[in-house]
C-alpha cells in the first residue's frame, strides 16, 4: 500500500490500526518531497525532526495510547505560521534565519492530534499575492501544469497537497489565499468563520481578515483537519468563545443554493463560467433549490479590501525594524538609516507597495476618506451577506474569475492580480466561512491565451476550476455537506490527481 | 521667577500624567514587572512583539483603571476601544503602542486639592485612557556606536490622565500632582514614584496677556521626573515665553525636553516635525466591555479619598486640619485610627486616639514602616486612661512596654500595680493631710511664700500612690489644704 495515494482519513485509520507505521508513512512522503520539491519549490524547509515525531506516534500506539485524530498524518505548515525548531520566514528576507521560540496554537493542536509536521511551505511574501511569485525564495509551480502558478498566497501548501508531497496542509486566508490556490490546484480549501481558528502564531497580515484553514484533496480530509484546528484560544482575544463555537449542523433535506448574481458578471472568464454553470445545473438536477441572490456591494469588495488589508498590514509589519530579531541591514549610519536600510532591503516590492498604500490610507487627512469609508462599506457587505442567508443555506459561485494563469503573466500587473480575489474577499470582509471545492477542468483546446504563456502559441492545457460556497458564521458543517455532495455528484473529479512532475536536479 | 511676569501674563497649564498600574502582570500578557531588575528578563514573545503574537487585555488593569475613574468622578464608557498609535523607536517593540484614542474608557472627572495656604482648587480632567508602556533605551558611553534596549518595562499597564488646561501656576501644578499621586496610592493602583518612573508627567504650557480670552501657543515639556522638575520647568517656560512675547516674537509650538542639571529646556521637535501617529482601532482586540454591574462592584471596593478623609477627621473627631493631614498622607494610619475607634467603642475616643497615634506612635511607625501596636491594645490603653483607671503618666510607661512588643495594657498595668481609682478622692485627701501633719517645717516654708515646696508634697503623694494619682488634682487639693 503506497501511503501517498491514501487520504489523510485513511492514513490515520491505518496507522491507528497498525497496518502502517507512522514512520513508514513519513518515509514515503519524504521520498516524494525529495524527488519533486526541487521542481515545485513548494517546501521552504523540511522538518528534520519529522521522522522522530513519527516514531513517537508509533511508540504511543505501541504503548496502547491514542495519538489523536491525525495519528501519523504528515501535515505541511505554511511558512507564516510559527513553529519551534523550524525557521519561519514568511518567504521574506526580513525574517530569514529567524526561529520562533513558541508554537502557534494551531501547531500545538496538530502536535496534540498526533500529526507529523512535514515542514514549512512557500508562499507569497507575508501572504501578499495570488500567484506565489512574490516569494523571496522563488516561485512555486503548479503540479497540474508546471507553466502556471499554483495560486497564492498559500501556493506552496496547495502545490504540496496536489502533488501528494503531503496529504494535508495549512494555509492562511486573508482575501482568498487558501481558496484561490485550492481552485488552481483542484483541492478543497476552507476559510473558516472569523474567530473559529486561533490566529495566535499566525504572522499577521491583516488581523481583522486573517484565518488559518485546511487544504486537502477530499472533503473528509478537510473536515478532519478543520476539526483539529478549530477551537477557542485564550491567547487570541478575537477567538470565538466556547459558547459561540458550537458547530451548527448541516440542514436536513435538499440544499438551498444561492447563486450570487454579481459573481457571474463582468470579469468572469467564460471557461470558468462554463464549468461552474455546469456544476450548478447538476446540483439542480439532483434536487437542490437554486436561488437567485444579489450582493450589490460585493463589487466594491476588492477596493475596500485593498484599503483595509493594506492599512492593517502597514501597521502589522511595523515590527520588522531590524532592532530585535532576524534581518538587520549592515552599515547603518544612524537609527533612521537602520530602519530604512533594513526595511528597504528586507521587504520585497509587493510588500512595500502594500505598506505604502496602507500608510497612506491611515494618514491624517485621508483616514476618513479611505479607512473609515471602507469600514462603512464592509458593514454594508456584512449586512447584505447576512440578508442573503435568509433565503438560502449556501452562497455559490466561482472561487476565482479565471483559470490558473501563467508564471510571469500578471507579475507586472498588480491590479489584474488583485482581481483574482474579487469573489473570495467577500467572505473575509463578512467574516463568514467559505470553501472552494473542485468543480471541474477547463477544456483542453480552444480559447485565446489571456497571458497564459509568454509565447502564447502553445496549446492551452486543461486546468482546474474551483467552486466557492459560503455559509453563515459557524456553519462550516453545511460547507462540508456541500463538498461531500459535490464529490458524490462528480465522482470522476475525485479520481483525478496531478501527474508526477518531471524531476529536476538542483 | 520674576513676579512682574505674572502681572502681565496668565499662564495656562495642562498636565498629562502617565501612571503605571501595579498589577500582578503586564497589560496584554502574563509577565510580571518590577523596577530595577536585570534587563530583558521580564519579557515573553508578546512583550517583544515577535511575529504572530496577539494581545489579551489584563482584567486587573481594567479594574484598576475603573477604580481611578470612579475616584475622580469620570464618566466610564461601558464599551470603549483600543487603538494603535504608530511610530518607530527602538524601545517600541511592535512599531505601535496599543493605546486608546477617540473612544477612551473614561472622560471628564476632576481632582480637588489644597494649596499650601489651605485654599482649595479643582482641576477638571479631559479624559483618562489605558495604554501599554514602552521599553527603555540605554545609551552606552559617548562615542559608542550602539545603544541597548531593555524591554522589561515594555507592556506595563499605564493610565494616562489628561487634565484640562486650567492650571494657573507651577504651585497649582504640583498641588494637583501630589493630590493625584495620593489618590493613586490610596486606591493601591500605583506607587507614584516619580524617580523610578511609575508616575510621569508632561506639561503643556502657554501664556496669554492678562484679560485675553484667546489661548497662546503652547509647548509641551517632557522628562519632568520630580515635583521640583515640574515646578522649575513650568516657571522656566513661563518666563521664557514671556521673554519671547515681550521681544515681539511668537512662541513656536514644540515639544521640549527639560534638563534639570542645566535648568533649561531644549527643543525635541517642532510642530512641523510632529509625527502622524496613524491611529486606527486595534483589530486584535474586540471593543472593551465594562458592564455596569462590574463598575458597581468596583465602586463598593473603592476606599475613601484623601481629601474627603481629611474633612471627615476634622468634622467627626475634631482633629486640627494639620493633624488630619498627617493621617491623609500616611495611608495606613487612617484605617488604623478607625480600627482603634471601633475597638474603643465610638467616635468619642477619636481625638484622644489620634493624639496618641500622632504623639507616641508616629515616630516608631516612620522609623520602621510598620504600625507597632495593635489597634486593640491602643484602644484598651486609651479606655483605661479615659475611664480614670490609669493616669496619663503611667499610661506612657505601659505604652512603652507595648512598643517593646508586650500585649494587653490592662494586664500590664494591673501586674505593675498601676490600676485603680485615681484623682482627688477621699483617700488622696487623707494622705495629703497626713503629709501636712508630718512635715510642719515644709508647711511653714510654703506659708512664708516658698511655693515650690508644693512640689515636695506632690512628689510624696505620687510616690505613695505609685503614680496612680492625678498630679494636677493633687496639686489643687494641696494648695487648698495648705492655704
Amino acid at each position: 500500500m503506497d501511503p501517498c495515494s491514501l487520504t489523510a482519513v485513511q492514513i490515520a485509520r491505518a496507522v491507528k490500526a497498525r497496518e502502517l507505521t507512522a514512520v513508514a508513512v513519513w518515509e514515503a512522503f519524504e521520498a516524494r518531497i525529495r524527488r519533486f520539491n526541487p521542481t515545485l519549490n513548494a517546501f521552504l524547509h523540511v522538518n528534520p525532526r519529522a521522522a522522530a515525531e513519527a516514531a513517537a506516534v508509533d511508540a504511543r500506539l505501541a504503548a496502547g495510547e491514542d495519538p489523536g485524530p491525525l495519528a501519523g498524518v504528515p501535515v505541511a505548515v505554511k511558512d507564516n505560521i510559527v513553529t519551534c525548531g523550524m525557521p519561519t520566514t514568511c518567504a521574506s528576507r526580513i525574517l530569514e534565519g529567524w526561529v520562533s521560540p513558541y508554537d502557534a496554537t494551531v501547531v500545538k493542536n496538530l502536535r496534540a492530534a498526533g500529526a507529523v509536521l512535514a515542514g514549512k511551505t512557500n508562499l507569497d511574501e507575508f501572504a501578499m499575492g495570488g500567484s506565489n511569485e512574490n516569494s523571496a525564495f522563488g516561485p512555486v509551480r503548479n503540479p497540474w501544469d508546471l507553466r502556471v502558478v499554483p495560486g497564492g498566497s498559500s501556493g506552496g501548501s496547495a502545490a504540496s497537497v496536489a502533488a501528494r508531497l503531503v496529504p494535508l496542509a495549512l494555509g492562511s486566508d486573508t482575501g482568498g489565499s487558501v481558496r484561490q490556490p485550492a481552485s488552481f490546484c483542484h483541492l478543497h480549501g476552507l476559510k473558516p468563520t472569523y474567530g473559529r481558528v486561533s490566529r495566535f502564531g499566525l504572522v499577521a497580515f491583516a488581523s481583522s481578515l486573517d484565518q488559518i484553514g485546511p487544504l486537502a484533496r477530499t472533503a473528509d480530509d478537510a473536515a478532519l483537519l478543520f476539526g483539529v484546528l478549530a477551537g477557542h484560544d485564550p491567547h487570541d482575544a478575537t477567538s470565538l468563545r466556547p459558547e459561540e463555537l458550537a458547530l451548527a449542523p448541516a440542514p436536513a433535506g435538499p440544499l438551498r443554493v444561492g447563486v450570487v448574481r454579481e459573481f457571474f458578471a463582468e470579469g468572469l472568464d467564460p471557461r470558468v463560467r462554463g464549468v461552474i454553470e455546469a456544476a450548478l445545473a447538476k446540483w439542480k438536477a439532483a434536487g437542490a433549490t437554486l436561488v437567485d441572490v444579489s450582493l450589490p456591494s460585493a463589487r466594491y469588495g476588492i477596493a475596500i479590501y485593498y484599503l483595509l488589508a493594506t492599512s492593517e498590514a502597514s501597521s502589522n509589519l511595523s515590527r520588522y525594524d531590524g532592532v530585535r530579531y532576524a534581518f538587520r541591514a549592515a552599515d547603518a549610519r544612524n537609527l533612521e538609516d537602520l530602519y530604512s536600510r533594513t526595511r528597504g532591503q528586507g521587504f520585497g516590492p509587493e510588500v512595500k507597495r502594500r505598506i505604502l498604500l496602507g500608510t497612506y490610507a491611515l494618514s491624517a487627512g485621508y483616514y476618513d476618506a479611505y479607512y473609515r469609508k471602507a469600514q462603512q462599506v464592509r458593514t454594508l457587505i456584512r449586512r447584505e451577506v447576512s440578508a442573503a442567508f435568509e433565503t438560502c443555506d449556501v452562497l455559490a459561485g466561482p472561487t476565482v474569475p479565471t483559470p490558473p494563469f501563467g508564471l510571469g503573466a500578471l507579475i507586472g500587473d498588480p491590479l489584474s492580480m488583485y482581481l483574482s480575489d474579487m469573489y473570495a474577499v467577500v467572505a473575509n470582509l463578512a467574516g463568514v466561512p467559505a470553501l472552494s471545492v473542485p468543480a471541474g477542468f477547463t477544456q483542453a483546446n480552444g480559447m485565446a491565451a489571456d497571458g497564459m504563456t509568454a509565447d502564447g502559441a502553445a496549446a492551452i492545457p486543461t486546468l482546474p476550476v474551483g467552486l466557492q460556497v459560503m455559509a453563515r458564521p459557524g456553519h462550516e458543517a453545511t460547507l462540508f455537506a456541500f463538498a461531500r455532495g459535490q464529490e458524490a455528484l462528480f465522482p470522476e473529479l475525485g479520481g483525478r490527481v496531478a501527474p508526477d512532475p518531471e524531476e529536476v536536479s538542483r | 521667577m520674576n513676579p512682574a511676569v505674572l502681572d502681565r501674563y496668565e499662564p495656562v497649564i495642562g498636565l498629562e500624567v502617565h501612571a503605571q498600574l501595579s498589577t500582578a502582570t503586564k497589560m496584554f500578557t502574563a509577565v510580571p514587572y518590577r523596577f530595577g531588575v536585570e534587563p530583558n528578563t521580564l519579557v515573553d514573545p508578546v512583550v517583544l512583539g515577535l511575529p504572530g503574537v496577539l494581545p489579551v487585555v489584563n482584567r486587573e488593569a481594567v479594574a484598576f483603571a475603573v477604580k481611578l475613574a470612579l475616584a475622580v468622578g469620570g464618566r466610564i464608557r461601558n464599551r470603549s476601544r483600543f487603538a494603535r498609535k504608530h511610530y518607530f523607536y527602538p524601545d517600541l517593540p511592535k512599531g505601535y503602542q496599543i493605546s486608546q484614542y477617540d473612544e477612551p474608557y473614561c472622560e471628564g472627572g476632576a481632582i480637588d486639592f489644597e494649596l499650601a495656604d489651605g485654599e482649595r482648587r479643582r482641576v477638571t480632567l479631559t479624559r483618562i485612557h489605558m495604554e501599554e508602556d514602552s521599553g527603555k533605551n540605554m545609551h552606552a558611553d559617548a562615542g559608542a556606536n550602539f545603544s541597548l534596549v531593555d524591554f522589561n518595562r515594555a507592556g506595563v499597564p499605564l493610565v494616562e490622565i489628561v487634565s484640562e488646561p486650567v492650571i494657573g501656576s507651577a504651585a497649582e501644578a504640583v498641588g494637583y500632582l501630589k493630590a493625584l499621586r495620593q489618590i493613586l496610592r490610596t486606591l493601591g493602583i500605583c506607587d507614584g514614584n516619580l524617580e523610578e518612573g511609575s508616575m510621569r508627567c508632561d506639561a503643556n504650557v502657554s501664556i496669554r496677556p492678562r484679560g485675553a480670552s484667546k489661548l497662546g501657543t503652547r509647548t509641551e515639556m517632557k522628562n519632568l521626573n520630580s515635583f521640583k522638575a515640574v515646578s522649575d520647568a513650568i516657571e522656566y517656560e513661563i518666563e521664557r515665553q514671556a521673554g519671547v512675547l515681550d521681544a515681539g516674537g511668537a512662541v513656536v509650538q514644540a515639544t521640549l525636553l527639560w534638563d534639570p542639571a542645566l535648568g533649561k529646556t531644549k527643543v525635541l521637535r517642532t510642530k512641523e516635525e510632529a509625527e502622524d501617529y496613524r491611529y486606527f482601532p486595534e483589530p486584535d482586540l474586540p471593543p472593551l466591555e465594562i458592564p455596569q454591574a462590574w463598575i458597581d462592584e468596583l465602586a463598593a471596593e473603592t476606599p475613601e479619598l484623601p481629601l474627603a478623609l481629611k474633612d471627615r477627621l476634622v468634622a467627626q473627631y475634631q482633629l486640627t486640619p494639620y493633624d488630619a493631614e498627617i493621617f491623609m498622607n500616611n495611608l495606613e494610619l487612617a484605617p488604623y485610627l478607625e480600627r482603634c475607634v471601633a475597638q474603643a467603642g465610638g467616635p468619642a475616643y477619636g481625638k484622644k486616639l489620634a493624639n496618641w497615634i500622632l504623639t507616641e506612635l508616629l515616630g516608631a511607625y516612620r522609623d520602621t514602616g510598620r504600625i507597632p501596636v495593635t489597634a486593640e491594645d491602643l484602644a484598651a490603653l486609651v479606655v483605661l486612661v479615659e475611664g480614670g483607671e490609669l493616669t496619663g503618666r503611667n499610661a506612657k510607661d505601659v505604652f512603652a512596654r507595648l512598643l517593646a512588643g508586650e500585649r494587653d495594657p490592662r494586664a500590664l498595668a494591673a501586674t505593675a500595680g498601676l490600676l485603680g481609682s485615681v484623682g482627688a478622692d477621699a483617700g488622696i485627701e487623707a494622705l495629703c493631710r497626713e503629709l501636712i501633719d508630718a512635715n510642719p517645717a515644709q508647711v511653714d516654708k510654703y506659708r512664708k511664700g516658698k511655693t515650690n515646696v508644693l512640689g515636695f508634697f506632690v512628689g510624696e503623694v505620687m510616690k505613695r500612690t505609685r503614680g496612680k494619682a492625678d498630679a494636677a488634682a493633687v496639686t489643687e487639693l494641696l494648695k487648698a489644704l495648705l492655704t
